[in-house]
């Protein structure tokens, strides 16, 4: 044993002070007794000074204490077997909010977990990790029953997505080794090859549920602009929704505006059917809906409208562009509310911005040529060799992107076009990337495989053949694909959708330069734009929400949930990053007031039928499809910790049995074992010092 | 038929198996009784003859005998008194001390001995050595008036400091104390002198007596009671400082008891010691009898 703060033994020093008191204490202390003639010839005697200080139990107990507190000052510490780490991971994902008989699924997850924390042992040490967030609820390992009950019973589920592996992982990370064991309880279902030592305690069912999975505003695109920046005379919502049960539904979905029901469509969907929804909003409706309060002032001289002749405020008004519109979806059997509804604010689309990014000036006249066909848009093309990198006759792949990086500083809802995925990648708005020109690429008789509903393959037929330059994607991004080329008996994705932190990516394994221009080509292609464009201003849970700027200043942001909080604004963007509840967000700052609506879209939580586990280790992702390129990797509870970028550290000195964990040492603290020895001597002798006053 | 005290009926029914160990019957006690003493009484038990003095009563000559004799003897009968039982139990301070149990126990050694010697047919009074003039209860005869020996113990309460020899001579005159037994229920804790002059005034009027001291633990081993600070006598108020070892204390202790035993056992005095942790019923029915107290 050794001490961690060996200047806490000079408490030591008040064990002689003690001494002192009690002998203090025993010459003033009077004893009535009942005669003094048994001593008489005693007290005849001179008493001699009594040396040695008179005793008893309470003086030892004190004595013991003093001695204790030393010692607990010192914080003593001593080689021991390791106490068992437990990661208790408490799925908080919005799959939670389902309920299942009246009762919500969170509620079973926690009492599964309250009865392991029930059985948690003395030399146990529980941490606990929810998924959505991905936090840790206890700041290091602890053993207080009472306090992990607290904190399962406090958690509430979010409204957001949630990985076990990921949770796993942070657990990991702060225990500093893998845990002895790991009890996740949850909804998904436990996968089939575990670790002995990681138990998933499933709650869910398969559970009916509708889902609006994403939302989209689109405005047609090949049609004149209004004349004077008008507003368009009708705007479509493109809602995705999907059935997750095993019986075909009647579904309503509606879209609202100030509680005032725009439109409305009622549509049968068949088991685990997914449908876009088209939904039409027309101008006269929404001409007749009242003028919205204050609008978000714009910075002055920044706004990319002033350049592009943006329309008058006054034209906003009378299609409330600023007013999000509520989405909303209701069925028979739904067993999850979180993704019932979403809103979308129909904005200013009279013109789409687009840029056009690319080294080969082919591929630029080629999809030039496809954009002027529609005099809705507005491109521009991206030079990224004038400035610094137009020095060098071949700059460096890092200069470009560089010069990208300050450009889309200031695009940020631009729909970038390019043919380098990297560009795409440095963007911060929705990108279509088509596969580089190479020159083994020529145009064949392919099929274009459409099975899959999606936005991007709108008027495509399911099977038809089209001259297509087929270019394998250097890198694949994750996504769904959306479209497979059939091509000398294999099949390959085509075309990839995916959304990453709010972004849309769509990939096309096509060379526009080599491929003859077709019906279908252009088809796909404006799809794609419009698809792109259509996430511009959608912000789901867990994105940070952006407002401002705003000056300096105290700013009240009011939840969907109804909290409130109130902060001292630094002046500039405002940015709160809690957005763990999709609704509205209110944010005001003295007479000014904004409204940002935060979308849950989220397919894997959504499908409370079907769940699949989340346990094995996979890439991150936002996308709600699965990956075009699924890797199968190992459950987490067979992967070696090295796979998961944390080594099994083992402390100095420790001997690691075969099992891991039998005969691991390390240096346990006995401060608190200590201390309550303390309190446990200073009850006792509170208890004994209050049972001799009374006899 | 036994009555209603604090003393528990079990044993009021065991007491009623014993007596008081009476040595011989002194002069002083009241006629009538069932013992019968060394004396021409009036009873009818004849005892033997004696010649015939003047202002004999002549209806008690034998004239057969003088017929045959040609003297006059008259017939002699036993004379039967009633015993006189004084219980004398110190109420000064020292009895509450360490513990108001011990007083307590010292009243229901008095009743148990008061009890048994109602049974046999004695009268008994309880008086108390407490400061102020000495008084005691009226003589009692009956066992149900044992009752009202302990309504009147109850009222009182250890307090202050007497002169034992002094509150014993006037006792003896206030209470006319004479003859009979009397049995002294105290600690003990008194000067030694004090105590052995006030037990030989009684024995100079002719009182059978019987000394009971009732100690408890703790007094007997002081040790264990006190082991530091400054002891204050409950009586008198002196203070000194403890300053020595336990085994001078039980030295002490053992000292000054072994005195007091040896006096009674000198001037044949029955005496017993009683602990405070030996129960009531050990007390009575084992070591009083072995101490000559009871039979």
């Amino acid at each position: 044993m050794n001490f961690l703060f060996p200047l806490g033994l000079a408490w030591l020093a008040s064990v002689p002070v003690l001494v002192w008191l009690w002998r203090y204490a025993t010459s003033k202390h009077q004893i009535r007794v009942s005669s003094l003639v048994p001593f008489a010839h005693l007290l005849r005697r001179r008493p001699a000074r009594r040396q040695r200080v008179v005793v008893n139990w309470l003086f030892w107990l004190q004595a013991a204490c003093l001695v204790l507190i030393a010692l607990a000052l010192a914080e003593p510490a001593f080689r021991g077997h390791a106490t068992r780490t437990v990661l208790l991971i408490l799925d908080t994902s919005a799959s939670l909010q389902a309920t299942h008989r009246g009762s919500p699924l969170l509620s079973a997850a926690k009492a599964r977990l309250l009865s392991r924390i029930a059985h948690l042992g003395s030399r146990e040490r529980a941490l606990l990790v929810t998924t959505a967030p991905v936090r840790a609820l206890t700041p290091e390992p602890t053993g207080d029953r009472f306090a992990l009950q607290q904190l399962v019973g406090a958690a509430s589920a979010s409204d957001l997505g949630g990985r076990l592996s990921s949770a796993a992982r942070l657990g990991q990370v702060l225990l500093g080794a893998a845990p002895d064991e790991t009890v996740a309880a949850t909804d998904e279902p436990a996968p089939e090859a575990l670790a002995p030592s990681v138990r998933v305690e499933s709650v869910g069912e398969p559970l009916p549920n509708v889902a609006i999975l994403g939302v989209d505003a689109y405005e047609p695109l090949c049609v004149p602009a209004p004349v004077g920046g008008a507003s368009p005379d009708q705007a479509r919502l493109i809602v995705t929704i999907q059935n997750f049960s095993g019986e075909a539904q009647e579904v309503s979905v509606e879209a609202r505006q100030r509680g005032r029901v725009l439109t409305q469509q009622r549509l049968r969907l068949e088991a685990d059917q997914r449908l876009p929804v088209a939904l039409s909003v027309a101008v006269e409706q929404a001409e007749t809906l009242p003028v919205p309060a204050p609008v978000e002032p714009r910075p002055s001289g920044s706004g990319r409208n002033a350049g592009r002749g943006g329309r008058p405020a006054s034209a906003l008004m009378a299609f409330a562009p600023q007013e999000p519109v509520q989405v909303q979806v209701s069925a028979p059997h739904d067993a999850l509310a979180v993704d019932n509804q979403a809103w979308v604010t129909l904005q200013d689309r009279a013109r789409l911005s687009v840029v056009v990014a690319s080294d080969a000036p082919s591929f630029a006249e080629t999809i030039g040529r496809w954009l002027d066909a529609c005099p809705r848009i507005q491109w521009r093309r991206l030079d990224l060799r004038s400035g610094p990198a137009a020095a060098a006759e071949r700059p460096p792949r890092s200069a470009l992107r560089s010069a990208l990086m300050a450009v889309a500083a200031e695009s940020a809802s631009e729909v970038l076009i390019t043919d380098q995925l990297s560009q795409a990648q440095a963007w911060p708005s929705s990108s279509l990337v088509f596969a580089g020109h190479t020159a083994r690429a020529q145009a064949a008789m392919v099929y274009w495989l459409n099975v899959a509903p999606h936005a991007i393959t709108t008027y495509l037929r399911s099977l038809e053949p089209v001259a297509t330059a087929v270019t394998p994607l250097a890198t694949l991004e994750s996504g769904e694909p959306v479209l497979w080329a059939l091509a000398k008996g294999t099949r390959v994705p085509l075309v990839l959708a995916g959304q990453r932190q709010g972004r849309r990516l769509v990939q096309c394994a096509i060379d526009p330069t080599a491929t003859p221009s077709s019906f279908s080509l252009i088809v796909l292609f404006f799809n794609s734009v419009r698809w792109l464009s259509g996430s511009q201003g959608l912000l789901m849970t867990g994105e940070p929400l952006v407002v401002g700027p705003l000056p300096a200043g105290p700013v009240r942001i009011e939840r969907p949930d109804g909290t409130r909080e109130r902060r001292m604004h630094e002046g500039g963007v405002l940015r709160e990053d809690a957005t763990d509840r999709a609704g509205l967000y209110r944010v005001a700052q003295g007479g000014a007031r904004f409204e940002r609506a935060v979308n849950f879209f989220d397919a894997v939580e959504s499908n409370t039928y079907a769940r699949r586990s989340t346990w094995a280790v996979e890439e991150a992702t936002d996308s709600a499809a699965p990956s075009s390129r699924p890797q199968r990797v190992p459950s987490l509870g067979v992967l070696p910790s090295p796979m998961l970028g944390i080594p099994r550290r083992a402390p100095r000195g420790a001997a690691e049995g075969r099992d891991g964990t039998s005969s691991r040492t390390e240096r346990v603290p006995l401060a608190h074992q200590v201390i309550s020895a303390v309190l446990a001597l200073l009850v006792i002798e509170w208890l004994l010092y209050v049972r001799r006053g009374r006899t | 038929m036994p009555t209603r005290t604090p003393l528990d009926p079990s044993l009021l029914r065991r007491l009623e198996a014993l007596q008081l160990a009476i040595r011989r019957m002194r002069w002083g006690s009241v006629l009538g009784g069932r013992y019968a003493i060394a004396r021409r009484g009036s009873s009818i038990e004849f005892a033997d003859y004696a010649p015939y003095t003047p202002g004999d009563d002549i209806r008690s000559i034998d004239w057969n005998l003088y017929a045959r004799l040609d003297r006059l003897y008259v017939k002699t009968y036993q004379e039967e008194v009633e015993l006189s039982v004084e219980i004398i139990v110190d109420a000064t301070a020292s009895m509450a001390l360490p513990t108001p149990k011990k007083f307590t126990r010292a009243l229901e050694l008095a009743w148990c001995l008061a009890y048994v010697a109602l049974i046999g047919h004695h009268r008994v009074r309880m008086s108390w050595i407490a400061p102020g003039v000495p008084h005691a209860t009226p003589w009692c005869t009956r066992r149900a008036q044992l009752n009202q020996l302990t309504e009147w113990a109850g009222r009182v309460t250890p307090r202050g400091s007497v002169p034992m020899a002094e509150w014993m001579r006037k006792a003896q005159a206030s209470l006319r104390i004479h003859g009979g037994s009397a049995i002294v229920v105290t600690d003990g804790l008194v000067a030694p002198a004090e105590l052995f002059k006030a037990l030989h005034g009684l024995m100079m009027q002719r009182v059978e007596l019987k000394l009971l001291q009732v100690l408890t633990p703790q007094e007997l081993h002081p040790a264990r009671l006190f082991r530091g600070g400054v002891l204050v006598d409950s009586e008198s108020g002196q203070t000194h400082e403890l300053a020595y070892g336990a085994e001078e204390l039980e030295r002490a202790v053992l000292a000054h008891n072994e005195q007091l035993s040896r006096f009674c056992t000198r001037s044949g005095i029955a005496f017993a010691q009683h602990r405070l942790d030996e129960s009531l019923e050990e007390a009575v029915l084992k070591t009083l009898p072995s101490r000559g107290f009871l039979e």
